[in-house]
């Protein structure tokens, strides 16, 4: 694979077919810019949720009482569970142990799908309760910014199901990739952890 | 199972849930009754931030990334609770 | 560059018909310059000329309402008559990144440089143009009976968050190509920058549902976070397709080719090996 970047045509000096050659191991390359922005940008929609809040706070104290703090205390932990067992994968990459890596891969994995049902059964008893998106501006922010949440998790469960693809091939293996894809997914873990006090803590 | 244990990862693991269990308890310390209160909220702010960084620092490892971005991610979250705290009380 | 050819003159109007001669890629940066100069006679429509930029309270009344295009009438007339013109420009834009994809070492990539030129036509449309036709023409007759104005108003907010479909699915496929290029046309981490452009167009879904708050067609999250992110990645987006011309090779013998192509009975010869068609049969 690396050997068809050096292509003629492009007319590339050979420091730029090695960074090529170098980005091409990785196809996660340069996620941590897109880490960055899309921290910041969520920092963004903390901030409005805090002004809404502020302007609103009865209406905000009030609908907090449809949250169910036991969902959102499991989710956390279930969150920070799977974020120790894909730095112990990456541990274990980095001994050369691809097997077990695969393992705790898998492990991480079985955690994110057990986020996703429960989230999804969180909101599914908060409907039926009566309390969905256009109830008030609280239920906005919260489905909103869970559902963006979400998103993102399901796009982690991807790049980590790639990446067991990856271990699992002796051919296609390394580091690098793991690091990008394990910075995703603890990034996922960390928006959890601001946007579970802002929602569920917060009084 | 070797894996879990090695380096600082089960004890960072096992301090971030401490201090969610805490941030909980502060939260709902007076029998889930709704009240105001500024105080507790920038706490468990301020806590998630710092459950943050360990997690950008530690599982992230970011501590050992390029200038840029140990700058950045620590102004997120130097800059976050202060800018949540002017949201909330202005 | 052909080596016969001249050294370049100097002078705007010498230097300039040198490179419409000589240089093989003038078409890219005559496509390349529509990109600033479209987008910036947009933003001057949109925020300066009809005021439809911020977006005003979607929660107007009928008579609040009737004020804003009694008030912009002439504006608003205005600014989408100079745009209902110089929008199309950015035809010229997409077909170059339609056409930068479907250079890329990537699989299908004539397909998806289509898809993108498709969705991108198909955003334009919903929400520059349809958003133009209601505004124009609610403030074409603005002494008409204040339901129908309300209605053309909804209609122009609604269809310009209407865009978000098409450009997302748009985003998802320039994200998708630079990501799988093997060729690096464009660095990948302008291809996670992509991301978030389609993240904001996704942003934009709630305001089809509420009518107040950060994410109503005016607020906070739908349009100020939104348009904030959209303008920072289109100041990137520039400069990246800037250098991606420059790497790209350039489209081979373009004169020739040209040429070629208006003789008589030379297809399937040289335009065939030159532009990548397969012969004719005879």
């Amino acid at each position: 694979m690396a050997s068809t970047n050096a292509d003629s045509s492009l007319d590339l000096t050979p420091a730029e077919i090695d960074k090529a050659q170098r980005h091409d191991a990785n196809p996660l390359d340069g996620i941590w810019i897109f880490i960055v922005g899309d921290l910041f940008i969520f920092g963004s929609y903390f901030v409005t949720y805090a002004l809404w809040r502020n302007w609103q706070h009865d209406v905000f104290l009030s609908a907090q009482r449809n949250l169910n703090l036991g969902f959102g205390l499991f989710n956390t932990m279930v969150l920070l569970v799977s974020s120790w067992f894909l730095a112990a994968a990456l541990k274990a990459m980095r001994a050369a142990d691809w097997d077990t890596s695969g393992r705790w891969t898998l492990a991480t994995m079985a955690c994110g799908l057990v986020f996703v049902v429960s989230k999804i059964s969180e909101w599914t008893v908060e409907v039926g309760h009566g309390f969905v998106f256009t109830s008030n501006m609280f239920s906005q922010f919260y489905f909103w910014t869970t559902g963006v949440h979400l998103l993102h998790v399901l796009f982690g469960l991807l790049a980590l199901f790639r990446l067991y693809l990856e271990v699992k091939d002796p051919t296609c293996r390394n580091v690098a990739t793991a690091e990008s894809a394990a910075a995703f997914w603890h990034m996922v873990d960390l928006l959890w952890l601001v946007i579970f006090a802002l929602m569920y803590l917060t009084r | 199972m070797q894996y879990l244990f090695k380096g600082r990862i089960a004890p960072v693991w096992l301090g971030l849930t401490i201090v969610t269990l805490l941030s909980w308890l502060i939260s709902s310390g007076q029998d889930n009754v709704m009240k105001p209160d500024l105080t507790v909220s920038m706490a468990v702010v301020v806590i998630a931030v710092i459950k943050a960084r360990f997690v950008l620092r530690e599982f992230m490892e970011v501590g050992h990334a390029s200038r840029w971005l140990r700058v950045l991610s620590d102004v997120w979250v130097v800059g976050l609770p202060p800018a949540i705290l002017v949201a909330l009380s202005v | 560059m052909s080596a016969a050819a001249p050294p370049i003159p100097s002078g705007m109007v010498a230097k300039a018909r040198w490179h419409l001669r000589h240089n093989p890629k003038a078409d890219l940066w005559v496509a390349w310059w529509s990109i600033p100069i479209a987008y910036n006679i947009m933003g001057m429509v949109y925020f300066t000329i009809t005021h439809m930029m911020p977006p005003p309270d979607p929660s107007k009344s009928q008579a609040e309402v009737v004020e804003f295009f009694t008030r912009y009438g002439f504006e608003i007339r205005l600014g989408f008559g100079v745009m209902l013109v110089s929008l199309a420009f950015l035809v010229w834009a997409n077909g170059l990144i339609g056409w930068l994809i479907m250079k890329m070492d990537l699989p299908h990539a004539k397909a998806w440089g289509y898809a993108y030129m498709l969705a991108m036509c198909g955003g334009g449309f919903t929400g520059a143009y349809m958003s133009a036709f209601t505004m124009s023409v609610a403030s074409l007759r603005p002494d008409r009976d204040p339901a129908m104005l309300q209605l053309l108003y909804d209609a122009t907010y609604i269809s310009f968050d209407g865009t978000m479909g098409f450009f997302l699915f748009g985003s998802l496929i320039w994200t998708y190509a630079i990501l799988a290029d093997k060729s690096r046309l464009f660095p990948k981490w302008f291809g996670y920058t992509c991301i978030w452009n389609f993240t904001t167009e996704f942003l934009v879904s709630p305001a089809v549902i509420v009518q107040t708050g950060p994410f109503s067609w005016n607020g906070t999250i739908a349009f100020w976070i939104d348009t904030i992110v959209y303008i920072g990645w289109q100041v990137i987006y520039v400069f990246m397709l800037y250098y991606a011309i420059k790497r790209v090779d350039p489209p081979k013998d373009r004169f020739r080719s040209m040429r070629l192509a208006n003789l008589p009975g030379s297809r399937g010869t040289s335009v065939a090996s030159t532009s990548g068609l397969s012969p004719q049969p005879a």
